[in-house]
């Protein structure tokens, strides 16, 4: 079993709680956003997304309540916490940092 | 403020895990029907979407197990659920559960039961305050043969005064106390002490005080302390009786305290202990001949062994030069107290740890082999699992639950076995502590024994973790029978390793055991069989004078003699082994070249070195004619004979006294083994007729042998009427038999080999069982391959011979492993063994030999089977 996503250890974190600070969404809307929002560039497998929910969950940065969905079904609906957004703020700025230095040195290599 | 969504989640996984499951499912669910559904809208079949829905998803199942390791209650829950399949593995498997309980009941009782006598002896301290600032002092002058003696009350009170290393110091000696008006009349063992010695040792009476320094000086009301035996025996444990007065030596003793429980000191049968103060007059050089006392101190704080010895042998040195008619060659030693009681029971006691360790050892590997075993079929099951998503950590944490289990089950047999065997420990116990210390379950053995049980149960749980992972998923699914393609290395390596411990324990077992042997052997210099002996201490106001005395002793020897049975009776100063003091030194007339020499010093009546059984070499024994109206008299052994050159006989010598009266030799005795029979005696002996002694002194007889017919027990009752028809006050102790004295000098040593047989007999079959389980293993692994050779000709010789060779192999790794590991320690017993090199090459090949038969036995079963395999059976089930 290869591992189902390449994305840089604790980035997917960073995603779902920055799509949950527009709006508390399900799974699968979460997993269908991400497709869309990153034009399919980030590949987040279907089955990697909830163990990274129910981490987030049990770390207590977003909590989780049963809704009636779009379709009428009810499912589980994930929203940012208080900690949490105060968390996304922190992991975005560090995010921030990170990618300005990486994009720096790729350039400087480039050049 | 995360804790507020944090810790209700936690309850909520833990308290109400069905619903938490269904939500994990529901919310899964969701998920692929919206997928499937997305799939269907893209052209797929219902079925195809839903598969390709799965497989998006990469194993629901596996996907789940991690949410669930997200969550932080996961490990409580895992662990009752490992301890529950736990539970039910064992239930499934009662014979391999018990015989597993079995082996690791016995391995972890034996440390346990080892270690309440290590933990009492060794670990715990004494009951005194802070004991490890507790020193004995003691003289010492080796020019005279005297490595540590007993010291001077003159030099004691130097000691106390000029000395700043110690808080307080404290003197003793050992007396005999004669308590009448409570029943029958009683020679005690007590103890005569300066009265700082309780505040030094800071212990406290359970009743009543402690001396106070104005007693014991002449001329004061006499007090006594009791031990608190004593005062349960004999004054039914009244509480009153503090203040009370008794007789003691036919005199008045008011009662000052009772000790509490379990407080003893010097000795276990010290029973109550009486104050003395030597005044200071005794500071000149009068009180400095006498060497008396023993002398125990506290060790200010942050002083050290080392340098309290310094100083107190400066002291030494300046007093050696102030009086040296007395002190002449004195110096003086501080030992640690603990190491003064224990002695040499320390290193026996770290064996038995030791040889107990290593059956743990031993039985652990035998489980971890039947585990291993036993994983092999539960190859398939784990299998099972680790596709169902169980992680590694998953499967080491269920098998380490059953270890954990096992040894839990085991550490409560192992606890019941060390406490039954508690009775039979009492002889590991050094006689100074006896009655003092006992092994107890307490909370200190229930740690050892839990601890010891989880180690062993990781050990042996853990075992079988590493074959498992080998395996591959797919080929464990394939394989049809459990066994293909085992591996066996590690567990012939354990079968090698426990032959190896086995070989090094029975080693040891066998140099023990060769040691009694060869002590038994030993030639005390007497015959000890058919003796009875008592002890009878005169008091010193019953009878003052020695003409008292020597009738006494007429007259018990003429009541005795008169008994039916009893072949000679005679009197003597100590028995041997009874006491090791005694001595004085030993002059020639004419002869000042003689080195400075001291011998034991005995007066006997004439009939005792006869009674005794001792040879007579040279000359004659004493006869009733040796008393005082004729030529003074004695009997020298063989060692103080060869200090004189020349024949002996006629020689005139003194014990005692430089300048004479001279005593002539009659007579010439073998040595008697005086100190104890594995000791070489380190003086020779020279005996006087008691009816030749001039005064009343420590050397008046005290102990009487009798030489019977038959059974010397049964005339104890008869002797001990005729004393009390002689004196009614008079003591009768210490009745028993010279055999018995004999014996306490090997007793505990028998103890010890018999515990040490015990382990060797437990390691030798633990190893065979090792050994025939795993050969059984690998014929019935091997059935298939032993048919076809079968089939393509191979001899039912030849298959025996080829387990066989496999058996040797290991059984013979591990012996020479083994005998290299005895080689390396075995040399650290040399002070236990007597008689016997710790490299013995006998008792080395003997065990060699040992465990080498039993191996190759313990392999015949499955060679023969091997040799019935039927040909055509094996290759049918291919």
């Amino acid at each position: 079993m290869s591992k189902p996503t390449d994305l840089v250890q604790g980035t997917l974190d960073l995603l779902i709680m920055k799509m949950l600070a527009l709006e508390p969404m399900h799974g699968w809307a979460i997993s269908q956003r991400l497709k869309q929002v990153s034009g399919d560039v980030l590949q987040v497998s279907d089955g990697s997304l909830y163990p990274a929910l129910h981490k987030l969950e049990q770390e207590g940065w977003i909590k989780a309540e049963w809704a009636p969905s779009e379709n009428n079904r009810r499912a589980k609906y994930y929203s940012l916490t208080r900690t949490g957004r105060r968390e996304l703020e922190k992991e975005t700025a560090n995010w921030s940092r990170l990618s300005a230095a990486i994009t720096q040195v790729v350039q400087l290599e480039k050049g | 403020m995360r804790w507020l969504y944090t810790v209700p989640l936690r309850l909520r996984s833990l308290f109400r895990r069905r619903r938490v499951e269904q939500e994990l499912d529901d919310e899964m669910r969701y998920h692929i029907e919206r997928l499937a559904e997305q799939n269907i809208a893209a052209g797929m079949t219902p079925a195809e979407a839903r598969y390709a829905a799965l497989r998006a998803m990469g194993g629901v199942e596996q996907r789940k197990e991690e949410c669930r390791d997200m969550r932080k209650t996961h490990l409580v829950e895992d662990v009752v659920r490992d301890l529950q399949y736990a539970v039910r593995m064992m239930r499934r498997n009662p014979g391999f559960t018990l015989l597993a309980m079995l082996i690791m009941g016995l391995g972890i009782g034996a440390n346990t039961a080892v270690f309440s006598v290590v933990d009492a002896v060794l670990l715990k301290p004494f009951s005194f305050h802070q004991p490890d600032r507790l020193v004995m002092v003691w003289e010492e002058n080796t020019r005279l043969g005297y490595p540590h003696t007993d010291v001077a009350a003159g030099n004691y009170l130097d000691w106390k005064e000029q000395s700043d290393a110690f808080e307080d110091l404290a003197a003793y000696f050992g007396n005999a106390f004669n308590l009448t008006g409570e029943g029958t009349p009683e020679r005690l063992d007590g103890i005569q002490a300066t009265p700082n010695l309780f505040s030094v040792l800071g212990v406290k009476p359970a009743l009543g005080r402690w001396f106070n320094s104005s007693e014991g000086l002449p001329g004061q009301s006499q007090v006594t302390i009791l031990s608190h035996g004593l005062w349960k025996r004999k004054f039914g444990g009244n509480p009153q009786i503090v203040g009370q007065s008794i007789v003691i030596n036919d005199q008045p003793y008011v009662v000052a305290g009772v000790m509490p429980e379990g407080f003893q000191f010097p000795r276990g049968d010290t029973q109550l202990w009486v104050p003395i103060q030597f005044p200071g007059t005794q500071s000149g050089s009068a009180g400095r001949n006498v060497h008396l006392l023993s002398v125990v101190g506290r060790l200010k704080p942050l002083i050290g062994r080392q340098q309290a010895e310094t100083q107190v042998q400066t002291i030494a040195r300046r007093l050696a030069e102030t009086y040296p008619e007395t002190n002449k060659d004195y110096g003086a030693l501080v030992i640690p107290l603990q190491q003064e009681f224990v002695r040499d029971a320390r290193l026996s006691l770290w064996l038995l740890l030791a040889a107990s360790v290593l059956v743990l050892a031993i039985a652990c590997s035998n489980v971890a082999n039947m585990l291993l075993t036993r994983g092999v079929g539960r190859t398939r099951e784990i299998a099972i699992r680790s596709a169902l998503g169980a992680g590694r950590r998953r499967v080491a944490r269920q098998l380490l639950a059953e270890g954990v289990l096992l040894s839990a089950t085991a550490c409560v047999v192992g606890v019941l076995f060390a406490a039954a065997s508690f009775q039979f420990l009492d002889n590991l116990i050094p006689p100074a502590l006896s009655g003092a210390v006992f092994p107890t379950v307490d909370l200190r053995l229930l740690g050892f024994a839990v601890l010891i049980s989880l180690l062993s149960g990781i050990v042996f749980g853990l075992a079988p973790l590493r074959e498992t992972f080998r395996v591959d998923l797919s080929e464990a699914f394939r394989a049809r029978s459990a066994g293909s393609g085992v591996r066996i290395r590690s567990r012939a390596f354990l079968v090698a390793f426990e032959t190896a411990l086995a070989v090094v324990v029975v080693a040891g077992t066998g140099l023990v055991v060769r040691t009694i042997m060869n002590i038994g052997a030993v030639d005390p210099g007497f015959r000890p069989q058919n003796v009875l002996t008592l002890r009878l201490e005169l008091a010193a106001n019953q009878y003052p004078t020695i003409e008292k005395r020597i009738a006494f002793y007429r007259e018990v020897l003429g009541r005795v003699h008169a008994l039916p049975g009893v072949i000679s009776a005679g009197f003597t100063t100590f028995l041997p082994y009874t006491n090791f003091g005694g001595a004085t030194g030993f002059f020639a007339e004419g002869r000042s070249d003689i080195p400075p020499t001291v011998v034991y010093r005995r007066e006997t009546s004439s009939e005792y070195l006869l009674a005794m059984g001792v040879s007579l070499l040279k000359g004659r024994w004493f006869t009733e004619e040796d008393d005082r109206n004729h030529p003074l008299v004695a009997i020298i052994s063989e060692g103080a004979a060869r200090l004189l050159d020349g024949d002996p006989i006629g020689r005139h010598v003194n014990f005692g006294n430089p300048r004479g009266p001279w005593l002539t030799v009659v007579g010439v005795v073998g040595d008697m083994r005086e100190e104890g029979v594995a000791l070489p005696s380190r003086r020779a002996v020279g005996y006087t007729p008691y009816a030749q002694s001039t005064e009343v002194w420590f050397f008046n007889p005290r102990d009487l042998a009798i030489r019977v017919q038959g059974d010397p027990m049964s005339l104890a009752a008869a002797v001990q009427r005729e004393v009390w028809a002689i004196n009614p006050n008079q003591t009768v102790a210490q009745i028993r038999t010279l055999e018995a004295i004999l014996d306490q000098q090997v007793s505990n040593r028998k103890l010890q080999a018999a515990l040490l047989s015990a382990f060797s007999l437990l390691s030798i079959s633990l190893a065979a069982l090792g050994l025939y389980a795993l050969l059984s293993f690998v014929v019935q692994a091997r059935k298939q391959e032993f048919g076809v050779r079968m089939a393509l000709g191979a001899t039912p010789r030849q298959l025996v011979a080829a387990v066989l060779r496999q058996s040797v192999l290991w059984v013979g790794g591990g012996v020479l492993a083994g005998l290299a590991i005895t080689l390396v320690v075995a040399r650290s017993l040399s002070s236990l063994l007597y008689g016997v090199e710790p490299t013995d090459p006998l008792t080395l090949a003997a065990s060699v030999f040992l465990l080498f038969a039993v191996g190759v036995s313990a392999a015949l079963v499955p060679a023969w089977r091997a040799s019935r395999i039927d040909p055509m059976a094996a290759l049918r089930h291919e």
